[in-house]
Protein backbone atom coordinates (compact mmCIF):
# COMPACT_ATOMS: atom_id res chain seq x y z
CA UNK A 1 0.00 0.00 0.00
CA UNK A 2 1.46 3.43 -0.88
CA UNK A 3 2.25 5.84 1.91
CA UNK A 4 0.37 9.09 1.43
CA UNK A 5 1.43 11.72 3.91
CA UNK A 6 -1.31 14.01 5.03
CA UNK A 7 -1.64 16.99 2.73
CA UNK A 8 1.19 16.18 0.30
CA UNK A 9 -0.94 14.61 -2.40
CA UNK A 10 -3.64 17.25 -2.18
CA UNK A 11 -1.06 20.04 -2.31
CA UNK A 12 0.31 18.64 -5.54
CA UNK A 13 -3.19 18.17 -6.96
CA UNK A 14 -4.10 21.72 -5.97
CA UNK A 15 -1.03 22.98 -7.75
CA UNK A 16 -1.90 20.92 -10.86
CA UNK A 17 -5.46 22.22 -10.89
CA UNK A 18 -4.23 25.80 -10.45
CA UNK A 19 -1.97 25.39 -13.49
CA UNK A 20 -4.72 23.79 -15.57
CA UNK A 21 -7.21 26.48 -14.68
CA UNK A 22 -4.72 29.28 -15.31
CA UNK A 23 -4.00 27.80 -18.70
CA UNK A 24 -7.75 27.60 -19.45
CA UNK A 25 -8.15 31.24 -18.44
CA UNK A 26 -5.27 32.27 -20.71
CA UNK A 27 -6.54 30.35 -23.73
CA UNK A 28 -10.11 29.15 -23.23
CA UNK A 29 -11.19 25.96 -24.97
CA UNK A 30 -14.47 25.95 -26.89
CA UNK A 31 -15.93 22.92 -25.16
CA UNK A 32 -15.34 20.65 -22.19
CA UNK A 33 -14.17 21.37 -18.67
CA UNK A 34 -13.45 23.44 -16.74
CA UNK A 35 -16.39 25.68 -17.53
CA UNK A 36 -15.67 29.22 -16.34
CA UNK A 37 -18.44 31.78 -15.87
CA UNK A 38 -17.02 35.21 -15.29
CA UNK A 39 -19.56 37.98 -14.65
CA UNK A 40 -18.29 41.50 -14.58
CA UNK A 41 -20.44 43.68 -12.36
CA UNK A 42 -20.58 46.95 -14.25
CA UNK A 43 -21.18 49.38 -11.41
CA UNK A 44 -18.24 48.19 -9.32
CA UNK A 45 -15.88 46.72 -11.91
CA UNK A 46 -15.83 43.62 -9.73
CA UNK A 47 -16.09 40.00 -10.85
CA UNK A 48 -18.12 36.97 -9.85
CA UNK A 49 -16.45 33.76 -10.98
CA UNK A 50 -17.97 30.28 -11.02
CA UNK A 51 -15.91 27.33 -12.23
CA UNK A 52 -17.75 24.08 -12.92
CA UNK A 53 -15.33 21.18 -13.00
CA UNK A 54 -15.60 17.58 -11.88
CA UNK A 55 -11.92 17.67 -10.87
CA UNK A 56 -13.00 19.60 -7.75
CA UNK A 57 -14.48 16.47 -6.26
CA UNK A 58 -11.78 15.84 -3.60
CA UNK A 59 -11.51 19.44 -2.46
CA UNK A 60 -13.58 21.37 0.08
CA UNK A 61 -15.23 24.50 -1.32
CA UNK A 62 -12.83 26.85 0.43
CA UNK A 63 -9.81 25.18 -1.19
CA UNK A 64 -11.50 25.47 -4.56
CA UNK A 65 -11.96 29.23 -4.05
CA UNK A 66 -8.27 29.51 -3.20
CA UNK A 67 -7.30 27.61 -6.37
CA UNK A 68 -9.51 29.89 -8.48
CA UNK A 69 -7.92 33.01 -6.97
CA UNK A 70 -4.42 31.59 -7.46
CA UNK A 71 -5.18 30.73 -11.09
CA UNK A 72 -6.44 34.27 -11.70
CA UNK A 73 -3.33 35.63 -10.02
CA UNK A 74 -1.28 33.80 -12.64
CA UNK A 75 -3.44 34.28 -15.71
CA UNK A 76 -5.19 37.61 -15.12
CA UNK A 77 -3.53 39.42 -12.19
CA UNK A 78 -5.35 42.63 -13.01
CA UNK A 79 -8.63 40.97 -11.94
CA UNK A 80 -7.49 39.28 -8.74
CA UNK A 81 -8.29 42.03 -6.26
CA UNK A 82 -11.66 42.60 -7.92
CA UNK A 83 -13.03 39.07 -7.56
CA UNK A 84 -15.86 39.23 -5.01
CA UNK A 85 -17.13 35.68 -5.48
CA UNK A 86 -15.03 32.65 -6.48
CA UNK A 87 -17.05 29.47 -6.52
CA UNK A 88 -15.92 26.02 -7.61
CA UNK A 89 -18.57 23.36 -8.15
CA UNK A 90 -18.69 19.90 -9.65
CA UNK A 91 -21.41 19.23 -12.22
CA UNK A 92 -23.63 17.28 -9.80
CA UNK A 93 -23.29 20.08 -7.22
CA UNK A 94 -24.06 22.80 -9.76
CA UNK A 95 -27.09 20.88 -10.99
CA UNK A 96 -28.37 20.23 -7.47
CA UNK A 97 -28.11 23.96 -6.77
CA UNK A 98 -30.26 24.74 -9.79
CA UNK A 99 -27.50 26.57 -11.68
CA UNK A 100 -28.19 24.61 -14.86
CA UNK A 101 -31.97 24.21 -14.95
CA UNK A 102 -32.17 23.54 -18.72
CA UNK A 103 -31.15 20.29 -20.32
CA UNK A 104 -31.08 18.87 -23.83
CA UNK A 105 -31.36 15.11 -24.09
CA UNK A 106 -31.95 12.46 -26.72
CA UNK A 107 -35.56 11.30 -26.80
CA UNK A 108 -35.33 7.69 -27.82
CA UNK A 109 -37.62 4.69 -27.64
CA UNK A 110 -36.64 1.16 -26.64
CA UNK A 111 -37.15 -0.13 -30.20
CA UNK A 112 -35.27 2.68 -32.01
CA UNK A 113 -32.47 1.31 -34.22
CA UNK A 114 -29.07 0.90 -32.58
CA UNK A 115 -27.57 3.08 -35.32
CA UNK A 116 -29.78 6.03 -34.31
CA UNK A 117 -28.89 5.53 -30.65
CA UNK A 118 -25.22 5.61 -31.55
CA UNK A 119 -25.56 8.77 -33.68
CA UNK A 120 -27.46 10.69 -31.00
CA UNK A 121 -24.95 9.55 -28.39
CA UNK A 122 -22.00 10.68 -30.57
CA UNK A 123 -23.70 14.03 -31.24
CA UNK A 124 -24.16 14.62 -27.50
CA UNK A 125 -20.56 13.67 -26.77
CA UNK A 126 -19.40 16.03 -29.53
CA UNK A 127 -21.29 18.81 -27.73
CA UNK A 128 -19.48 17.86 -24.48
CA UNK A 129 -22.43 16.21 -22.78
CA UNK A 130 -21.98 15.07 -19.22
CA UNK A 131 -22.89 11.63 -17.95
CA UNK A 132 -25.56 11.84 -15.29
CA UNK A 133 -27.98 9.10 -14.27
CA UNK A 134 -30.06 8.23 -17.34
CA UNK A 135 -27.39 8.80 -19.99
CA UNK A 136 -25.48 11.76 -21.43
CA UNK A 137 -27.12 15.15 -21.41
CA UNK A 138 -26.24 18.76 -21.97
CA UNK A 139 -26.98 21.25 -19.21
CA UNK A 140 -27.45 25.01 -19.55
CA UNK A 141 -28.10 28.08 -17.46
CA UNK A 142 -30.48 29.71 -19.92
CA UNK A 143 -33.15 28.63 -22.39
CA UNK A 144 -31.29 30.49 -25.14
CA UNK A 145 -28.14 28.40 -24.62
CA UNK A 146 -30.25 25.22 -24.64
CA UNK A 147 -32.04 26.28 -27.85
CA UNK A 148 -28.74 26.95 -29.60
CA UNK A 149 -27.46 23.49 -28.67
CA UNK A 150 -30.79 22.00 -29.78
CA UNK A 151 -30.35 23.62 -33.23
CA UNK A 152 -26.82 22.25 -33.56
CA UNK A 153 -27.98 18.77 -32.60
CA UNK A 154 -30.85 18.96 -35.08
CA UNK A 155 -28.29 19.58 -37.83
CA UNK A 156 -26.18 16.62 -36.73
CA UNK A 157 -29.11 14.22 -36.30
CA UNK A 158 -32.30 15.65 -37.82
CA UNK A 159 -35.69 14.49 -36.63
CA UNK A 160 -37.81 14.39 -33.48
CA UNK A 161 -34.99 12.93 -31.42
CA UNK A 162 -34.21 15.85 -29.14
CA UNK A 163 -35.93 17.47 -26.24
CA UNK A 164 -35.30 20.55 -24.10
CA UNK A 165 -36.51 20.31 -20.53
CA UNK A 166 -36.43 22.58 -17.52
CA UNK A 167 -36.15 21.46 -13.94
CA UNK A 168 -38.75 22.90 -11.62
CA UNK A 169 -37.52 23.85 -8.17
CA UNK A 170 -39.09 21.77 -5.41
CA UNK A 171 -40.30 24.25 -2.84
CA UNK B 1 -55.37 38.48 19.53
CA UNK B 2 -54.35 37.72 15.95
CA UNK B 3 -53.32 34.17 15.02
CA UNK B 4 -49.74 33.19 15.84
CA UNK B 5 -48.57 33.27 12.23
CA UNK B 6 -49.75 36.86 11.86
CA UNK B 7 -47.98 38.22 14.92
CA UNK B 8 -44.82 40.24 14.36
CA UNK B 9 -43.65 41.28 10.92
CA UNK B 10 -40.75 40.67 8.55
CA UNK B 11 -37.78 42.95 9.21
CA UNK B 12 -34.03 42.60 9.68
CA UNK B 13 -34.26 42.78 13.47
CA UNK B 14 -36.87 40.02 13.55
CA UNK B 15 -34.91 37.83 11.12
CA UNK B 16 -31.84 38.07 13.33
CA UNK B 17 -33.77 37.39 16.52
CA UNK B 18 -35.40 34.36 14.88
CA UNK B 19 -32.00 33.18 13.59
CA UNK B 20 -30.61 33.24 17.13
CA UNK B 21 -33.64 31.31 18.42
CA UNK B 22 -33.47 28.64 15.69
CA UNK B 23 -29.72 28.31 16.27
CA UNK B 24 -30.21 27.82 19.99
CA UNK B 25 -33.05 25.33 19.41
CA UNK B 26 -30.86 23.40 16.95
CA UNK B 27 -28.14 23.13 19.59
CA UNK B 28 -30.61 21.75 22.11
CA UNK B 29 -31.89 19.18 19.60
CA UNK B 30 -28.32 18.13 18.94
CA UNK B 31 -27.66 17.63 22.66
CA UNK B 32 -30.54 15.14 22.63
CA UNK B 33 -29.27 13.39 19.46
CA UNK B 34 -32.12 14.68 17.27
CA UNK B 35 -29.61 15.13 14.47
CA UNK B 36 -31.86 15.70 11.47
CA UNK B 37 -34.04 18.15 13.35
CA UNK B 38 -30.90 20.00 14.44
CA UNK B 39 -29.67 20.24 10.84
CA UNK B 40 -33.09 21.46 9.74
CA UNK B 41 -33.06 24.35 12.22
CA UNK B 42 -29.37 25.16 11.74
CA UNK B 43 -30.12 25.61 8.04
CA UNK B 44 -32.95 28.05 8.74
CA UNK B 45 -30.74 30.02 11.13
CA UNK B 46 -28.22 30.59 8.33
CA UNK B 47 -30.94 31.35 5.80
CA UNK B 48 -32.32 34.13 7.99
CA UNK B 49 -28.87 35.58 8.59
CA UNK B 50 -27.95 35.78 4.90
CA UNK B 51 -31.35 37.25 4.03
CA UNK B 52 -30.98 39.81 6.81
CA UNK B 53 -27.52 40.65 5.45
CA UNK B 54 -28.91 41.10 1.95
CA UNK B 55 -31.71 43.45 3.04
CA UNK B 56 -29.28 45.40 5.23
CA UNK B 57 -26.83 45.75 2.33
CA UNK B 58 -29.68 46.78 0.06
CA UNK B 59 -30.31 49.75 2.36
CA UNK B 60 -33.21 48.67 4.60
CA UNK B 61 -33.29 49.79 8.22
CA UNK B 62 -33.36 47.20 10.99
CA UNK B 63 -37.02 47.70 11.81
CA UNK B 64 -38.26 48.50 8.32
CA UNK B 65 -40.98 46.21 6.97
CA UNK B 66 -39.67 43.84 4.29
CA UNK B 67 -42.38 43.91 1.63
CA UNK B 68 -43.13 41.77 -1.40
CA UNK B 69 -41.71 44.62 -3.46
CA UNK B 70 -38.38 44.34 -1.63
CA UNK B 71 -38.28 40.63 -2.48
CA UNK B 72 -39.09 41.36 -6.12
CA UNK B 73 -36.32 43.98 -6.13
CA UNK B 74 -33.92 41.30 -4.86
CA UNK B 75 -34.74 39.02 -7.80
CA UNK B 76 -34.44 41.99 -10.20
CA UNK B 77 -31.10 42.88 -8.68
CA UNK B 78 -29.98 39.35 -9.39
CA UNK B 79 -30.67 39.95 -13.07
CA UNK B 80 -29.03 43.40 -13.06
CA UNK B 81 -25.91 41.89 -11.54
CA UNK B 82 -25.77 39.39 -14.39
CA UNK B 83 -26.15 36.40 -12.09
CA UNK B 84 -27.80 33.73 -14.17
CA UNK B 85 -30.22 31.80 -11.99
CA UNK B 86 -32.41 33.76 -9.56
CA UNK B 87 -32.33 32.52 -5.98
CA UNK B 88 -35.12 30.14 -5.05
CA UNK B 89 -37.15 30.88 -1.92
CA UNK B 90 -34.85 28.99 0.48
CA UNK B 91 -31.72 29.18 -1.64
CA UNK B 92 -29.13 29.90 1.05
CA UNK B 93 -26.24 30.01 -1.42
CA UNK B 94 -28.14 32.33 -3.74
CA UNK B 95 -29.10 34.77 -0.98
CA UNK B 96 -25.51 34.78 0.33
CA UNK B 97 -24.28 35.63 -3.16
CA UNK B 98 -26.88 38.37 -3.37
CA UNK B 99 -25.85 39.75 0.04
CA UNK B 100 -22.20 39.98 -1.01
CA UNK B 101 -23.09 41.46 -4.40
CA UNK B 102 -25.42 44.04 -2.80
CA UNK B 103 -22.65 45.03 -0.42
CA UNK B 104 -20.35 45.73 -3.38
CA UNK B 105 -22.85 48.23 -4.76
CA UNK B 106 -24.22 49.49 -1.42
CA UNK B 107 -24.54 53.21 -0.77
CA UNK B 108 -22.19 54.88 1.74
CA UNK B 109 -21.42 54.35 4.63
CA UNK B 110 -21.44 50.62 3.83
CA UNK B 111 -18.23 49.45 2.20
CA UNK B 112 -17.66 46.20 0.29
CA UNK B 113 -16.67 43.29 2.51
CA UNK B 114 -12.91 43.31 2.97
CA UNK B 115 -10.52 40.85 1.38
CA UNK B 116 -11.79 37.31 1.08
CA UNK B 117 -14.60 37.71 3.63
CA UNK B 118 -17.33 37.90 0.97
CA UNK B 119 -15.92 34.86 -0.78
CA UNK B 120 -15.95 32.97 2.52
CA UNK B 121 -19.58 33.96 3.19
CA UNK B 122 -20.65 32.56 -0.17
CA UNK B 123 -18.45 29.48 0.06
CA UNK B 124 -19.71 28.49 3.50
CA UNK B 125 -23.34 29.18 2.56
CA UNK B 126 -22.91 27.03 -0.55
CA UNK B 127 -21.33 24.22 1.47
CA UNK B 128 -24.42 24.26 3.66
CA UNK B 129 -26.83 24.42 0.73
CA UNK B 130 -25.22 21.32 -0.79
CA UNK B 131 -26.43 19.45 2.31
CA UNK B 132 -29.51 21.35 3.45
CA UNK B 133 -32.90 21.82 1.83
CA UNK B 134 -36.18 22.94 3.36
CA UNK B 135 -37.59 19.61 2.10
CA UNK B 136 -35.64 17.84 4.86
CA UNK B 137 -38.82 18.17 6.89
CA UNK B 138 -40.27 15.34 4.77
CA UNK B 139 -37.37 13.02 5.58
CA UNK B 140 -36.58 10.55 8.35
CA UNK B 141 -33.05 9.68 7.20
CA UNK B 142 -30.09 9.76 9.56
CA UNK B 143 -27.44 12.31 8.56
CA UNK B 144 -23.80 11.27 8.36
CA UNK B 145 -21.56 12.48 11.22
CA UNK B 146 -19.59 14.55 8.67
CA UNK B 147 -22.76 16.27 7.44
CA UNK B 148 -23.82 17.06 10.98
CA UNK B 149 -20.38 18.39 11.85
CA UNK B 150 -20.22 20.55 8.72
CA UNK B 151 -23.69 22.05 9.16
CA UNK B 152 -23.12 22.85 12.84
CA UNK B 153 -19.73 24.39 12.15
CA UNK B 154 -21.12 26.57 9.33
CA UNK B 155 -24.10 27.70 11.41
CA UNK B 156 -21.79 28.53 14.32
CA UNK B 157 -19.54 30.49 11.97
CA UNK B 158 -22.44 32.56 10.64
CA UNK B 159 -23.52 33.21 14.20
CA UNK B 160 -20.01 34.40 15.11
CA UNK B 161 -19.72 36.82 12.17
CA UNK B 162 -23.17 38.39 12.43
CA UNK B 163 -21.82 41.79 13.45
CA UNK B 164 -19.27 41.77 10.65
CA UNK B 165 -21.80 40.77 8.01
CA UNK B 166 -24.51 43.23 9.04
Amino acid sequence: MPLIRNGTTNDRRASDLTQQLASELSSPGKTGEPLVYENQIGQTQSYHVTVVWNEWDDFPLQSRSRIILDAYEQAAPEKTGKIRIAMGLTWPEAISMGIFPFSVKALLKENDPAELKERTHSALIEESAIEIGGGPQLRFRTLKEAQEAFERLQKLVPGPHWVISQEASAN
Amino acid sequence: MSPLHQRGYDCIREYLAAARMRHSEARRLLERSHDLGAIYLYGYSVEMRVKAAYFHNAGLLREELITQQHRTDAVNMWTILGLATPPRPHDIAGWATLAVAARSTAPSPLRPYEGAFGIEVVTRATSLYLIWRETLRYRSTQPLPRELRDVRSIADWFSSIEAKMI
